[in-house]
């Protein structure tokens, strides 16, 4: 087995990539009145599935804009003026395997 | 032994094959998008698309450059700090990583951030998340 004296083990360590924890900031909470998502819920209950594999921009019960580029969706949503919830539409055979960490 | 809760804020999720779903308002930058993401308790932050940083007209690789550990092997992104809106609570500067990949498109909750900070019971069969900021 490999050792290495003290300095030659610092002088590696000091070689790696930088691996030191992250220090976040503080996170502050407060309490807001919550948005009504309820019409925008509704209609992608009802009408997702026909727009597998797109991203949607809903406000209320209408559909802004609808494509497989969700930049584009963004933008064309955003000229209208109106507020609106973005939405990704899992294709069929679409699985996730998660797993981050 | 029984455990009773109590919450006040229930909110309606979605469910598909790649997980729940709940809507959040995300900004970055003081830019604001509204959208569903998926609740992943097992990460540990947040991962956003890199389209919403950009769309957010945030300069998405000036964040420190970190790597996810995933299933697949590393996802290397950018760590920014976003105010995080779920229900009637909002969450400010929590960390979240912009992939750098554009192939990933989807807004995961992860835990760093936010969810120490609340009580949350989850109801799947009945489409239903209910949360309270903890000592509530």
């Amino acid at each position: 087995m490999l050792t290495l004296e003290p300095k030659d083990l610092q002088k590696l360590l000091d070689e790696l990539p930088d691996q030191r924890p992250i220090q976040h900031r503080e996170v502050k909470v407060r309490k807001v009145e919550a948005r009504d998502y309820s019409r925008e819920l509704k209609w992608l209950r009802e009408n997702a599935h026909l727009y597998r594999g797109q991203h949607l921009a809903v406000s209320g019960e209408e559909l802004l804009a609808h494509g497989t580029d969700p930049g584009e969706v963004f933008q064309a949503a955003k000229a209208t003026g109106k507020k609106f919830l973005m939405d990704y539409v899992a294709r069929q055979d679409e699985i996730w395997g998660g797993g981050f960490w | 032994m029984s455990w009773d809760f109590s919450f006040s804020v229930r909110l309606e999720i979605t469910q598909d094959q790649l997980g729940l779903r709940l809507p959040i308002a995300l900004s970055i930058a003081g830019q604001e998008i509204e959208t569903e993401a998926y609740l992943d308790t097992g990460a540990s932050c947040c991962v956003v698309p890199r389209w919403v940083g950009e769309q957010l007209e945030l300069d998405v690789e000036s964040g420190d450059a970190i790597n996810l550990g995933t299933g697949a092997g590393p996802m290397p992104g950018f760590l920014h700090y976003a105010n995080l809106t779920i229900g009637e609570l909002a969450f400010e500067d929590v960390p979240v990583c912009i992939a750098e990949y554009r192939g990933f498109d989807r807004i995961l909750l992860g835990r760093a951030g936010w969810l120490q900070k609340v009580r949350l019971n989850l109801i799947a069969y009945e489409d239903s998340l209910y949360l309270n900021l903890h000592g509530q």
